[in-house]
């Protein structure tokens, strides 16, 4: 959990990125998570994870802390693999006009039991389009939080005219984060010494499992809540509803030019690679495969 | 009319929170004159914090109850006050660091104040650089606060504190959750602020032997009423009262107390020098005499290893080597105490003891069975670990379902588990609770039912993570006396603690842990007698040992552990 935290946090570093306005960096997320999002096609959204990763590199990240992050959701992606192998047919089949290349079943047929999950050429090519989707999300995130400082972001929020209670809550949950796994820790620690254990194969009972765990989390985060509360109330907040920020926000002419590719490129993603060259599905990885294995 | 000398002023005020059914403050009259600094001390449960919340104004504004009279901050009355108007002059740093800091960095945090009260950019900088050199942050200026160590982050409060330049400062319990090393680091840091800007303080505090060298004033609480109120010599000169209200005064003044028979106000020590002046003059008037030392040969331990390890490493998941070549035997029914500094790696090490951790290298046998293969059930049943909290495990609506749910774990007969539970809780006293739902009982009850919810697991050893830490005095006896019965009962008890004090008083054996690594096993007495290592370990002797270090020439042994011994070794001359 410690190590989650670490891996999405603020370091501060004199880079490019990290030195941005804070509403530019908002404009750098969105620029990456809007077409990951509009974006299906495994190629491009690789071309956006090598771009994303180009960020981070400008960003001075490590290249095995960005994998790391990479592979932090890896049980989304065995889940994304295993819902299309078996549901494809039935979600997602009716956007493909072609007859589809089939490899073989998941589950082969025992007697009167089975087939399950048949895998298809466009049922993986699908699913990897996913789940590079949700690396970018990871990745960018992780990114964004690296070069933003959680005050960047209320400075930023601030200027979007974002009321300051809700600015100010959003601060505290980013300061708060590490603070919160030491406590998940201890807390899991505790119920492991006496002798609880997380999961079980029976869904339903592995639910039941976190109470002794999820109880004493919530109890304690209400009472910490209420600490907090007074401390923040004891150091004047609420005496202006414009608190003087740490730096001063003024769009610099790097800042514009920035900008300004920035925007293209968002406009670029959604009109020309959604729409014109039809980067929203999953075709074109597949009939590069099918004309490269199958000939079809 | 209100004269402006006087900065705080209480005029009979009573308060009740919202749903108790008695008042948490009765009647309090008090002026505190500005430039003052006073210390507020008394049992946990007294009021103190209360009295803290009512000048900064979060009672009545935050807290729900009802307030009977007025307080006065600077002659403006807090029921017609904002808490905005009051945070401007009156600033206060909490107990618990973790508990107050709510920043991404250092710089965010002590910045926090400023930003809300100040008008130019210029000025929260100017103040955040005064705030942070002072309190020497400035390297961790961009960490985050929680990465900190105990000290370094109520540093971070304490500058937090500063940088919004309040007339009233206010610390309660500031060094609570601390050891030894930190709470230096806090008393030097406010010694200084003190000398250089002069201003109204009000400390609350437990540990007098730090910060009475600081006081005007010390005022002891209890049961929500005010029940001395002076000079701190003319305070502790009173030892019916120390007795009745159960606060720790500093051992140097039980001792001469009880030397001298009764102490002159300006005879009464409250720094160790002072106490080694005065316990030394009163040896050579010859008004007391130092009786040779017969001590009773140790009592024989077991000679059979519960716990052994041999060349044990651990490091952390993002590689930290925590614990270094140790290599260490728990036998049977000792009581040991681990000690060392924040970060020395002694919960880690006890921590690998019953599982939670598996040694990355080397070999620890618990009862026989190796730790790196053995499974959690084998474990957990051998080695039992109580937590600091006990709020950061209980979350059952009886405390029978509680002390049920590890031998539940196990898997265990019902009728084995219900016989578990009832012992347990006969061992350490619960059984009229076992039916109560164990959120409405007291902070000492608590901590009783997390002890006894490991207890059912009937473990052989059993550790016992820091169980005085912001607890008062009287509280934590209260814990140590109930791991010294479960010893006598047979358990091999580990207490991992800085209350160096109490370490002494219960402990038969000290391994002390300095930078992952054991710096020094052995008894109590032979380690402590060692100041050297044990000012390696950053540790600090307690004061009674210290004393008779420092009058060693006077016949008095280096190696004295509690002031009970220290009274019967001068005892016999009024």
């Amino acid at each position: 959990m410690s190590s989650f935290s670490n891996l999405f946090r603020y370091i501060p570093r004199d880079t490019f990125l990290h030195n941005l306005d804070p509403r530019l960096k908002m404009l750098w997320y969105f620029s990456v998570i809007i077409p990951a999002a509009a974006w299906s096609d495994p190629i491009f959204m690789s071309g956006i994870l090598v771009l994303v990763i180009i960020y981070g590199k400008i960003a001075n990240d490590s290249v095995s802390a960005m994998l790391k992050a990479i592979v932090i959701p890896f049980p989304a992606y065995a889940m994304v693999l295993l819902f299309n192998l078996f549901a494809f047919d039935f979600t997602v089949k009716s956007m493909v006009s072609w007859d589809m290349q089939y490899l073989g079943w998941l589950v082969p047929r025992f007697g009167s039991f089975g087939p399950f999950g048949h895998v298809s050429v466009e049922s993986l090519v699908f699913a990897l389009g996913i789940c590079l989707r949700v690396a970018v999300f990871v990745l960018a995130s992780r990114l964004f939080l690296l070069f933003t400082a959680p005050s960047d972001i209320v400075t930023a929020l601030s200027k979007f005219k974002v009321p300051l209670e809700m600015t100010t809550a959003i601060s505290v949950a980013f300061g708060y984060l590490p603070e919160l796994a030491r406590q998940v820790n201890t807390i899991m620690e505790a119920q492991r010494s006496r002798g609880w254990q997380a999961g079980s194969k029976n869904p339903v009972t592995a639910v039941r499992r976190f109470v002794p765990v999820v109880i004493p989390i919530v109890l304690r985060s209400m009472v910490r809540a209420e600490f907090l509360a007074t401390a923040i109330t004891s150091r004047g907040f609420g005496a202006t509803m414009n608190p003087i920020t740490l730096r001063e926000t003024k769009f610099s002419v790097t800042d514009v030019a920035v900008s300004v590719v920035l925007l293209a490129f968002l406009a670029a993603a959604g009109l020309i690679g959604a729409w014109y060259l039809n980067l929203a599905s999953f075709k074109v990885t597949t009939f590069l495969i099918r004309n490269a294995f199958f000939k079809v | 009319m209100y004269v402006q000398d006087k900065a705080i002023v209480f005029e009979n005020v009573s308060w009740r929170y919202e749903g108790n059914k008695e008042d948490t403050l009765r009647d309090i009259n008090l002026e505190i004159r500005a430039g003052e600094t006073v210390v507020i001390t008394g049992s946990s449960g007294a009021g103190k914090t209360t009295l803290c919340r009512c000048i900064n104004g979060l009672i009545p504004h935050f807290y729900d109850g009802t307030l009977r009279g007025d307080v006065l901050v600077w002659g403006e009355n807090s029921k017609t006050s904002t808490t905005v108007d009051l945070a401007r002059r009156v600033g206060m740093c909490f107990d618990n660091p973790s508990n107050q800091l709510f920043c991404a960095t250092v710089l965010e945090e002590i910045a926090f104040g400023p930003q809300n009260l100040c008008k130019t950019r210029d000025e929260v900088m100017q103040r955040v650089s005064d705030a942070m050199t002072f309190c020497r942050l400035e390297k961790y200026r961009d960490k985050s606060p929680h990465s900190l160590s105990g000290g370094e982050k109520q540093a971070v409060a304490i500058a937090a504190l500063i940088s919004m330049e309040p007339e009233v400062m206010i610390l309660d319990e500031p060094t609570s959750n601390i050891d030894a090393v930190g709470t230096s680091l806090v008393f030097e840091r406010m010694r200084q602020l003190l000398k250089e800007k002069k201003r109204t303080t009000v400390i609350v505090e437990h540990k007098l032997q730090y910060v009475l060298p600081l006081a005007d004033r010390l005022i002891v609480i209890s049961d929500g009423t005010i029940v001395a109120d002076d000079e701190p010599r003319k305070v502790l000169s009173d030892a019916g009262l120390i007795d009745k209200v159960q606060i720790q005064v500093p051992y140097v003044a039980t001792l001469a107390h009880r030397l001298a028979g009764g102490l002159r106000e300006e005879d009464v020590p409250i720094t160790l020098e002072e106490g080694v002046a005065v316990i030394s003059r009163l040896i050579k008037a010859n008004k007391v005499r130092v009786k040779p030392v017969r001590r009773p040969p140790p009592a024989k331990t077991s000679e059979k290893p519960i716990i052994s390890c041999r060349d044990v490493w651990y490091d952390y998941p993002d590689g930290t080597e925590a614990i270094k070549d140790v290599s260490l035997d728990i036998f049977d029914g000792e009581f040991v105490g681990l000690v060392g500094q924040n970060g020395s790696g002694k919960t880690t090490l006890a921590k690998l003891f019953n599982g939670l951790y598996r040694p990355t290298k080397g070999k620890i046998l618990v009862d026989g069975i190796d730790v790196a293969t053995a499974s959690v059930e084998e474990l957990v049943s051998r080695v039992g670990y109580s937590f600091q909290n006990p709020d950061d495990q209980i979350f059952c609506k009886t405390v029978r379902d509680e002390l049920a749910f590890g031998p539940r774990n196990l898997k265990l007969s019902q009728d084995e588990i219900t016989r578990r539970v009832e012992s347990s809780a006969s061992e350490v006293e619960i059984t009229p609770y076992l039916d109560a739902n164990p959120f409405n009982l007291s902070q000492g009850l608590r901590q009783r039912v997390a002890v006894a919810s490991v207890l059912t697991l009937n473990p052989k050893v059993l550790v016992v993570d820091e169980p005085t830490t912001g607890q008062d005095f009287a509280r934590s006896k209260i814990v140590m006396n109930l791991a010294k019965v479960l010893c006598d009962r047979g358990r091999t008890i580990i207490v991992i603690s800085h209350n160096m004090d109490l370490v002494a008083e219960y402990c038969q054996r000290l391994v002390v842990m300095l930078d992952g690594q054991v710096l020094v096993s052995g008894p109590t007495r032979e380690v402590f007698s060692q100041p050297e290592l044990i000012g390696r370990s950053s540790l600090e002797l307690p004061q009674v040992t210290q004393v008779g270090q420092a009058l060693r020439d006077l016949g008095l042994p280096p190696d004295v552990l509690t002031i009970t011994e220290m009274s019967e070794i001068m005892s016999g001359v009024k």
